[in-house]
């Protein structure tokens, strides 16, 4: 079968691996459609995340599939079905995963950054992380579940939304699950900023999003006012990992308000302690998510709370993994998601 | 009556100004016995607050004082009590008030701060609804303490739930001190504080908070290893305003920890967002207090549970206002709370 391994920064082979060996009694063998390319992906790729410093990795954290094949002891799913599943490996012991904290596992391991991911034909998964997928929900779809559930975990972290003003900073695809998420949890105005990209907010418009601010044209105080008027905004989403929203956000916010750190950072920002501190912000990590967080995202894909497809702008077959990187690399701003394809030729 | 103004960065005088005017119906006046003086007087002596700005300013927001007249409406305040009061002004109007946080008011203004005058001079009035009573056999001293031990009242309940939890305590001065002695008066299971100095270290002990560290002899992390072990700690509080001290607890704390910044920062820090979100970190502001926290600071004063005399290294007359900063200034090494006495007793 087919591999795509990032051998050293900037530089991705194909090569033909054997199949994967007998599973396990808790294992599901999953023949892969789609993979998304993630933004953290592409800080592998860069050689800049904060945490991923081993190479040759194999990469695919978001990922969708069909179940081949299930260890005998498998129980929830069976041949034929939809799927996709959690990267995380976890402990069991440290004290978040004790108290179920698992997705910050003192000894976390995630497949596609340390442990090997899905960028392969075929792709063995335990039991225990697999999300079944309905059929009304498209492989490219369920390959956006990953991201999805990153929304549904920050904007949890973020207490009660509903009947705040939020501002999400960052209009990638998380920025933009993240708003799409904010609005079906009953926020009452939701407003996406990107530091240059129309493009981005021309998506962000097409999914329902339809306050956006381009801080290219328009300085981000006056974009508050022209959205929230007086009523100023209580919850901040930094989904860019950019000194210039995390600095935004924390002199913005209303005082007492609440700003989830989403967005991976390869420079560490300086925060405005007089402010955090005198103002008594809330600044709050977001990490990944749990297995109950992917199960929303598909029930909000499947219900159509969520709008993803507008959010998949190109398209490369699985030949092309280093192109699509390449092209990311370019055209960053021209694009949001991109798909690597399997079943493409 | 004598009044001590603060001209100008790094100039006290002391002023003959006109006895206070008629009392309005909701309103005490004090005769000042005690004034202490704070990290933050010290930060606009140098000019350096982030806020505090206006100049003259007649300082001083801790205080003790007897209750000398009071106007027609004051019903729970009798010539010959002590009082204090919380030297806040808030519009009542904003949001944050609304909901009950006063304390952040977005229109906050601080007597003795960068809002109307304080209590360094031998008369001062007060409103009724800013006082809080006093009960017979505390002494003027601990009065003037009630103000920082409020800091540590409302800080400690921003961390939530420290009972059994590991705590660290960055800076042992006033605020450090009194954060790590309500700490352990929450039920926290080990409470561990730091300092570059080992006279502060050595207050903190005899107020009832043995761990110690000093940084300068001892690496942060061997100390949580040496005093928590394999159980690590939950909870920090950041009492000293350094890059180095917000570094240290967020690089260390346990995955999903929280940590409360109460420090004023001179220059705002870089900080690790890989730690603050991969971590799933809390970083919370905390601002001074509320009624509640005054009236608790009180009952733990009297009750014996915060023990205030360790704290207070020295004294100086009224008249040696200037003197006390600039002891302060030469011997930050020596002095933890200095108290001016305003009244002979």
């Amino acid at each position: 079968m087919r591999q795509a391994v990032l051998k050293t920064p900037g530089d991705i082979e194909i090569r033909d691996i054997p199949m994967p060996g007998e599973l396990k009694p808790n294992e599901v063998l999953l023949r892969i459609h789609n993979i998304g390319v993630c933004g953290s992906d592409i800080h592998v790729f860069h050689g800049k995340h904060p945490f991923v410093t081993k190479y040759p990795v194999i990469q695919g954290h978001e990922y969708s599939g069909e179940i081949i094949k299930v260890g005998e002891g498998v129980k929830t799913v069976k041949p034929g079905m939809k799927a996709t599943a959690r990267p995380q490996i976890v402990c069991g012991k440290c004290p978040p995963c004790l108290r179920g904290q698992y997705n910050i596992c003192q000894n976390l391991t995630v497949q596609g950054f340390v442990a090997n991911g899905s960028a392969q034909d075929f792709f063995v998964v335990t039991e225990d992380r697999i999300v079944p997928v309905p059929d009304s929900i498209t492989y490219e779809q369920a390959a956006l579940i990953e991201p999805a559930a990153v929304g549904a975990h920050s904007t949890n972290r973020a207490g009660d939304l509903r009947g705040k003003n939020v501002v999400v900073a960052g209009s990638g695809t998380i920025g933009n699950l993240i708003a799409q998420f904010v609005l079906a949890r009953g926020a009452r105005k939701v407003l996406l900023t990107t530091a240059k990209s129309d493009f981005r907010l021309s998506i962000a418009k097409e999914c329902g999003i339809s306050e956006t601010a381009n801080l290219s044209k328009e300085k981000f105080p006056d974009a508050v006012k022209r959205v929230f008027g007086e009523e100023g905004f209580q919850v901040g989403f930094e989904a860019a990992g950019a000194q210039g929203a995390v600095t935004d956000l924390i002199a913005g916010v209303e005082n007492g308000g609440t700003i989830i750190i989403v967005g991976v950072f390869e420079e560490n920002p300086v925060v405005n302690m007089g402010f955090l501190g005198e103002h008594e912000l809330n600044v709050l990590g977001s990490m990944m998510y749990k297995q109950e967080d992917y199960e929303e995202a598909v029930r909000f894909i499947a219900e159509n709370k969520l709008v993803t497809s507008p959010l998949i702008t190109s398209r490369f077959s699985f030949d092309k993994y280093l192109d699509a990187y390449r092209f990311i690399e370019k055209q960053g701003d021209k694009s949001l998601k991109v798909m690597i394809d399997l079943f493409e030729n | 009556m004598r009044q001590a103004v603060l001209q100008e960065p790094g100039l006290v005088t002391i002023s003959d100004v006109p006895a206070p005017r008629e009392l309005k119906p909701n309103e005490i006046l004090l005769k000042i016995h005690r004034v202490g003086i704070c990290g933050s007087d010290i930060h606009m002596y140098y000019g350096k607050h982030p806020f505090a700005n206006k100049y003259p300013m007649v300082q001083g927001h801790e205080y003790g004082g007897e209750v000398v007249k009071t106007g027609s409406a004051v019903t729970l305040f009798k010539p010959g009590m002590k009082a204090t009061a919380r030297p806040h002004l808030v519009c009542g109007e904003c949001a944050p008030c609304k909901r009950g946080q006063y304390n952040i008011c977005q229109n906050l203004k601080v007597e003795g701060c960068a809002g109307p005058e304080g209590s360094a001079q031998e008369y001062f009035i007060i409103p009724e609804d800013r006082a809080v009573v006093i009960p017979d056999g505390m002494s003027y001293e601990q009065v003037a303490m009630i103000e920082p031990i409020a800091v540590g009242a409302h800080a400690t309940k921003r961390a939530g739930i420290l009972k059994n939890k590991n705590v660290v305590v960055t800076g042992a001065g006033t605020i450090g001190n009194l954060v790590a002695q309500f700490a352990i008066a929450r039920g926290a299971k080990k409470v561990m504080i730091t300092d570059l100095e080992d006279f502060k270290l050595e207050v903190a002990k005899q107020s009832g908070v043995f761990e110690t560290v000093n940084i300068k002899k001892e690496n942060f992390r061997d100390a949580v290893k040496r005093i928590f072990g394999e159980e690590g700690f939950q909870i920090g509080f950041e009492a000293v305003g350094a890059q180095s001290a917000i570094t240290d607890i967020m690089a260390n704390i346990e995955n999903g920890g929280t940590v409360i910044i109460i420090g004023v920062y001179v220059q705002s820090p870089v900080l690790n967002m890989g730690f603050l979100g991969e971590h799933e970190l809390n970083v919370l502001g905390t601002l001074m207090y509320k009624h509640e926290d005054y009236v608790e600071a009180v009952e733990l004063v009297s009750k014996g549970i915060i023990k205030t005399t360790p704290l207070i290294t020295q004294h100086f007359p009224f008249e040696q206002y200037h003197e006390a900063y600039k002891f302060i200034e030469s011997n930050s090494d020596k002095a933890v709370k200095v108290m001016i006495d305003v009244a002979e007793n």
